[in-house]
């Protein structure tokens, strides 16, 4: 049993907490927190290009670090805490399918682009009519000549407004015995003509799109991993997606210790809050909440790692994990008190809004990634045998 | 990272499985629990023999010499089992301490005959329910006279002898044992609601020599601190072993029982319910993993021993409560084993500490010292 960051793993946590916070000012995360796209945006994640840091967990022959996923986590963990722009999507989902799904042609092109962050991608999946049962997705691709046109509209396009390609998911075939099956993935250039979104505003602050695509022309060799065979290419990645998903509960770890350390300094006189036992009872429960969310991440992505992933276990995290950091952030948020929910930028805002922030941002979520209830349903199929109840 | 158990760890405890499995079908469980002295004697007469409550004794009085690690896999077959032995009162609660005295004589005389399987042993501290707020005081230089209540002591009247923490007139801890029978002490049987055995002790003036005292002053505290500790881990282990078999049962049942002409388990009220009890215990099983791996590495386990305990109680009342309803009716009925995985998961959400308690608990531990979790360099 060994359930701890080992020395070298907690030296390139540090290192890593330098480097984040030695690019994200006060003023750059002002400027760019919650945002997913814009010429600030687009700046640093060329700086990290540069700087290697986007592909840390990209095999070598890619240009990459090979980063073991507890190693990839970290990076995630404190990119995510420093709200640095990272182009999670495209690093994480988009580039590792490109490299098992693409043609040669598709990965001399693409993989060197995303590596040095000069290429964003947004992923096109959801329609109106389809979210949670995606495979019921309708936008079609009619063959003309050498291309597919498309026509339709996606909902929540993330990064939309501000991308070069949109790895879109569209209907090829309807004639088919399930859903999945008429499938394909598709490489849009955001330069077409017939290409346009609208904002989406969430309450989480989470910048988001609505995406338009008017006879917007696809070459053939813009498909990836074959026509008809898009369903294999979304599901093949969701190993990488829970690594990055994952991370994000490293929000309650950092407002933790800031609560704590503002708790604590109050207290150096003697007679502050952290000497009333309900705020040491809260301290503590929140503490073991934390250290629970953390070793079942660990879990996770030491199994991914091992190539021997047990769904229940990884399903469950999704749900558990994100409802106890709700409940963290909550506690956090009773802890500061009545000033907990001033809004950035007004000057009561505890630490500059960022506390408020992540508890409203962290609810997304109990939907994004997969909702809860089909998460619960997985863990009930795959880990106890029971009947599968997804639809 | 490593989450898993040894090979050789895992082949320790796969001979003591057959033995569980062997003599603890439900019936035998169900009728242990019915009789007047619900001790299942003939399992602990096996696990004697095939070395298991030697575990963790020292070979020189005649163990194995093996870790807590070991040992807790064998809480979780007795918690999968729901055997009605103590254990962990004899082999952690007691048995550890005493291995961790100075006083030799009193090692020697006593840690065999826990490996033999002829003395159990039972631990007692002060009360801390609101009936007995007397606590448990020790007086004198050598020899030592104890006085005070302690309420809730497992297997009381069925022990041979106890392991007593008291407060002596300074403040400091005193750790002492004392037999069955000594002349001062009295014992009151109780019954626990999951139907085993307890007792409520009553110490008047009951004369302890020097020479079985166990530890005193500062070694007495730590001594008692880790008896704390390591009873969190094993009461863990207790519990992952109850919720796990519970939930397994209940998951078996509500897949083969039909109702609206379908499985219960095929209702997504259902599966959705399943599935929170499960991961309720998964991140039980977690922190339990991480208690036990900064107690086998040496490393400072007061937080997350406490973490662990916290969840005992946390996932014990969410998976037990689900394991009752989901077997509808006949999860009531008594004669139906579904409610003693009820019993025994809220049994131990509340021994020694409930998740409150262990809140207030690691809430001290941090006001003492907030740079134990601002400078972790790790995520929490
Ligand atoms: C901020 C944000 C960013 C996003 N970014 C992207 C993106 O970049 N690309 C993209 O393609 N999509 C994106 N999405 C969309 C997201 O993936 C979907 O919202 C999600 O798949 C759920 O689909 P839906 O919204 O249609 O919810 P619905 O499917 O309508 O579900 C609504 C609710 O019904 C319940 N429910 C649904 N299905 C079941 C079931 N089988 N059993 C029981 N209950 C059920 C759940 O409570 C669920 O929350 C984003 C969403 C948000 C909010």
């Amino acid at each position: 049993m060994d359930t701890r960051f080992n020395a070298a793993q907690r030296k390139l946590r540090l290192e890593l907490r330098d480097y984040f916070k030695s690019i994200m000012t006060p003023e750059v995360v002002a400027e760019v927190v919650g945002k997913e796209g814009g010429p600030r945006f687009r700046e640093i994640i060329r700086k990290l290009g540069e700087d290697g840091i986007l592909t840390l967990g990209w095999p070598k022959e890619y240009g990459g670090k090979e980063y073991t996923t507890v190693e990839q986590l970290i990076l995630f963990e404190e990119a995510w805490s420093a709200h640095t722009p990272f182009p999670l999507i495209t690093i994480n989902t988009v580039g590792p399918a490109i490299m098992k799904f693409g043609t040669d042609e598709q990965k001399d092109f693409f993989l060197p682009k995303i590596a040095a962050g000069q290429c964003i991608f947004a992923v096109g999946y959801t329609e109106a009519g389809s979210g949670t049962d995606l495979a019921s997705l309708k936008m079609p691709a009619v063959l003309d000549g050498d291309e597919y046109v498309v026509n339709g509209n996606k909902l929540f396009t993330s990064s939309g407004q501000d991308c070069d390609y949109v790895w879109l998911a569209v209907r090829t075939e309807k004639e088919v015995k399930r859903p999945s099956d008429g499938i394909s993935i598709m490489i849009v250039d955001a330069t077409d003509p017939g290409f346009s979104f609208a904002p989406i505003n969430t309450v989480g602050d989470i910048e988001t799109s609505m995406t338009y695509y008017e006879n917007v022309r696809i070459p053939k060799d813009r498909v990836v991993g074959g026509i008809n065979r898009g369903w294999k290419v979304i599901t093949s990645q969701l190993n990488h997606e829970r690594v990055t998903l994952a991370s994000m509960t490293v929000v309650g770890a950092k407002q933790f210790r800031r609560v704590v350390k503002l708790l604590d300094e109050k207290s150096q006189a003697g007679d502050g809050p952290l000497t009333d036992p309900l705020v040491r009872a809260k301290v503590g429960e929140l503490y073991c909440r934390l250290e629970a969310i953390e070793v079942l991440n660990l879990r996770t992505a030491t199994q991914i790692e091992e190539g021997k992933l047990d769904v229940a276990l990884a399903s469950g995290v999704k749900f558990q994990n994100t409802l106890e950091l709700i409940e963290v952030l909550r506690g956090l948020l009773d802890l500061v008190g009545e000033d907990a929910l001033v809004a950035y930028p007004s000057e009561g805002a505890i630490f500059d809004g960022d506390l408020e922030r992540d508890y409203r941002s962290a609810q997304v979520n109990t939907v994004g990634g997969g909702v809860m209830e089909v998460m619960r349903c997985m863990v009930a199929s795959f880990g106890l045998e029971m009947p599968n109840t997804i639809a | 990272m490593d989450f898993n158990f040894s090979e050789e760890q895992q082949s320790i405890v796969d001979a003591a499985e057959r033995v569980f499995a062997d003599l603890c079908d439900d019936d035998t469980i169900k009728n242990i629990g019915e009789s007047d002295v619900p001790l299942h004697k003939e399992l602990w007469a096996q696990l004697a023999d095939s070395g298991m409550l030697g575990l963790v004794v020292d070979e020189e009085h005649g163990g194995l010499g093996m870790t807590l690690v070991e040992l807790c896999l064998l809480f979780e077959l007795q918690g999968k089992y729901l055997a009605p032995v103590p254990m962990i009162a004899t082999l952690v609660e007691c048995g550890l301490v005493i291995s961790g005295s100075d006083n030799v004589t009193l090692k020697a005389d006593l840690l065999p005959q826990v490996v033999s399987g002829e003395l159990l042993l039972s631990p007692v501290r002060a009360s801390n329910g609101v009936l007995d707020t007397a606590g448990l005081a020790a007086a004198g230089n050598d020899d030592l006279v104890l006085n005070g209540v302690s309420g809730v002591v497992p297997y009381a009247s069925v022990a041979g002898g106890y392991v007593v923490t008291a407060t002596e007139d300074d403040g400091h801890a005193v750790i002492v044992y004392c037999p069955q029978g000594a002349s001062g002490l009295s014992v009151t049987e109780q019954r626990m609601s999951s139907g085993e055995l307890a007792g409520k002790l009553h110490f008047e003036n009951c004369a302890v020599p020097a020479a079985q005292v166990v530890a005193r002053g500062a070694s007495a505290a730590a001594l008692a601190e880790r008896q704390k500790q390591d009873t969190f881990v094993a009461l863990a282990a207790l519990q992952v072993g109850v919720l796990d078999e519970g939930l397994r049962r209940t998951a078996e049942y509500v897949s083969q029982r039909k109702q609206f002409g379908r499985p219960l388990g095929a209702f997504q009220a259902v599966s959705q319910q399943a599935a929170n009890a499960y991961m309720a215990i998964e991140s039980l099983r977690g922190a339990y993993w991480r208690a036990l791996d900064d107690i086998e590495h040496g490393n400072d386990a007061a937080l997350s021993t406490r973490v662990a305990k916290f969840w005992v109680g946390e996932a014990g009342h969410k998976a037990a409560h689900t394991i009752l309803h989901l077997h509808g009716g006949i999860g009531q009925d008594v004669d139906y084993p579904a409610h003693r995985y009820f019993l025994w998961g809220k049994h131990n959400e509340r021994y020694i500490g409930t998740p409150d308690d262990m809140a207030l608990d690691v809430g001290k531990l941090i006001a003492a010292d907030a740079t134990r979790v601002l400078n972790a360099g790790t995520a929490a």
